[in-house]
């Protein structure tokens, strides 16, 4: 069973690491064979070189990026749930304020995130604003479908077996609601780390705020095109990170559930 | 089993029905209003073809659904007022509706953990409902890691464990296999006559009829209404013995030819 386990953590991590080898290799030797310029298309060891060069101002600026991130998704789990919870306490609520949250989605953040970053003076307060506004829809909308998706037979039993509404929602709605729940903030963490990126680009923070989207543009107005990529890396490796991070979250959380699949 | 006292009504629908609308070209669909009583002791088995309302006067005896004719009575009273008192109703409804997330214990311990009973008081009466049902052994599983009959007397232990005096049976066994189903009938007598139960019990199954009862309602369709009560009165106790008795054979041979004229 652990053997089992493990083979497949194994084959899990070998494969896409023999993938990553393959075009790594692919790549420099591309490079190498044509001699690239780096300002071209930089070679795998000139970002890892750049990485190297330049690890102080990036680690810095992932850091900013990271907390931007990481506040924009508490954010939109705490305020997402509320505004959630709202919603499903009755359809007069629910028709009335729907409409509102999905204006919220549909109007492209890049286009508000300029008036956001005018009017709210603190830089980090705009920046996370903006990452939050793309991050608390998924939130909100699976939280909202997970309060609602109760097993009606078990509603009847607990209404006949006089349930106050507090043990409803404490023994029914937020258990049937979690796995729903937790799906939205998978969802969210990704779109936090976009939303903090996007913002960054539009707000253009340098200074002791600068986030690694500042870095790129940085590197890119002065054609450090290694230090772009390296940039970029880091984005990635932090999305995954991420990614990783919430999806333990879940199994871990969705054990009990997960028994049940 | 202690002997019905039809003069203490326990459940009383008194022309208590409820129509659901539909297209005036229909038929009338629901249930048309009717009366019953049902008495302390009382086994009593709706037996009808799909659609004539057994559901919905479960439902109505569960006061999951409210009326549009009459009034349905519990101790002679309003629902609210009846459970005030003390007394209980529970429901074992059709598929076992367990909670996924919690244990079987934890399941079981449901209706007492509404009722806000002390966690020790609580898990005696857990493991008491969860050994009259043979399942103590599954305790901590989930109920994912049961079989479906399995999953079924675990509803059965939730109700047990609330300690009903009226229990509600919609179709509990209706997705079982013969053999189980035969088992959990016996099971099921025993209970009653151990517990004292009063039970109203829904079944398509003549011979589950005829072995539970003390009285079958036969019901028709369109509308949903009562179309005769048949008394079971075997001679000894419901064991196989009875099963395979002639008295049994003639008592599913009257219920056959009701359930044919009530559809007609
Ligand atoms: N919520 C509802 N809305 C509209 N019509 C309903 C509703 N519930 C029941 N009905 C109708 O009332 C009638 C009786 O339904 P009910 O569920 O009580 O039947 P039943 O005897 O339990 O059938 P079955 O044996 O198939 O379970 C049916 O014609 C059904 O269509
Ligand atoms: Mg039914």
């Amino acid at each position: 069973m652990t053997g089992g386990a493990f083979g497949a953590m194994v084959r899990g991590i070998v494969g896409p690491a023999l993938v990553l080898f393959f075009v790594l290799g692919l790549w420099q030797g591309a490079c190498d064979a044509w001699s690239i310029p780096p300002y071209v298309l930089p070679a795998p060891t000139d970002i890892g070189h750049a990485l190297w060069r330049d690890a102080p101002t990036l680690t810095h600026a992932l850091g900013s990026t990271l907390l931007v991130t990481l506040s924009a998704l508490g954010l939109s789990i705490v305020i997402g749930s509320v505004i959630a919870f709202i919603l499903v306490q009755n359809v007069v609520i629910e028709r009335s304020l729907m409409p509102y949250v999905v204006v919220m989605q549909v109007t492209p953040v890049v286009a508000v995130a300029p008036l956001i970053v005018i009017l709210v003076h603190n830089t980090f307060a705009a920046l996370v604003l903006c990452a939050m506004l793309i991050a608390i829809f998924p939130v909100i909308a699976n939280t909202l479908q997970g309060l609602k998706s109760i097993d009606p037979g078990l509603a009847d039993y607990f209404r006949l077996h006089r349930a106050t509404r507090w043990q409803t929602l404490w023994r029914l709605r937020l258990p049937s609601a979690l796995p729903l729940f937790l799906a939205g903030v998978r969802v969210s963490s990704g779109l936090a780390l976009v939303g903090a990126v996007v913002a960054e680009f539009v707000a253009g923070t340098g200074g002791n705020s600068a986030g690694l989207a500042y870095e790129i543009l940085q590197s890119g107005f002065q054609m450090d095109i290694p230090r772009m990529f390296a940039a970029l890396f880091l984005i990635t490796l932090a999305g995954l990170c991420l990614f990783g991070v919430t999806t333990g979250v879940q199994n871990r959380l969705l054990g009990r559930w997960m028994a049940s699949r | 089993m202690t002997r019905p006292d039809p003069a203490r009504p326990l459940l009383a629908f008194h022309g208590a029905g409820r129509m659901f609308a539909g297209r005036s070209s229909d038929a009338p669909r629901g249930l048309a209003p009717i009366s019953l009583n049902i008495a302390a002791g009382d086994f009593v088995t709706l037996l009808g073809p799909s659609g004539c309302g057994k559901s919905t006067l479960l439902k109505l005896a569960a006061n999951l659904l409210e009326p549009d004719s009459g009034h349905v009575r519990w101790w002679g009273r309003g629902f609210v007022d009846a459970g005030l008192a003390g007394h209980r109703v529970t429901l074992v409804p059709q598929d076992a509706t367990l909670m996924p997330w919690r244990s079987v214990a934890a399941n079981v311990r449901l209706p007492l953990d509404l009722e806000r009973l002390p966690r020790a008081q609580a898990d005696a009466k857990v493991d008491q409902a969860l050994r009259k049902v043979g399942l103590e052994s599954v305790a901590a599983l989930r109920p994912s890691a049961l079989s479906g009959g399995m999953r079924m007397r675990v509803s059965i232990a939730r109700a047990l464990a609330a300690g009903p005096e009226l229990l509600l049976m919609d179709e509990p066994f209706a997705a079982l296999d013969e053999l189980t189903r035969t088992a959990l009938d016996t099971e099921m007598v025993h209970l009653c006559e151990r517990s004292g139960l009063t039970t109203l019990f829904v079944t398509h199954s003549i011979a589950e009829a005829a072995f539970l009862s003390t009285r079958v309602i036969v019901m028709a369709a369109d509308p949903g209404r009562i179309f005769a009560e048949y008394p079971v009165d075997p001679a000894g106790p419901r064991d196989e013995d009875f099963r395979l008795s002639d008295r049994f054979a003639s008592i599913c041979r009257d219920l056959t030819r009701l359930l044919a004229e009530a559809a007609r």
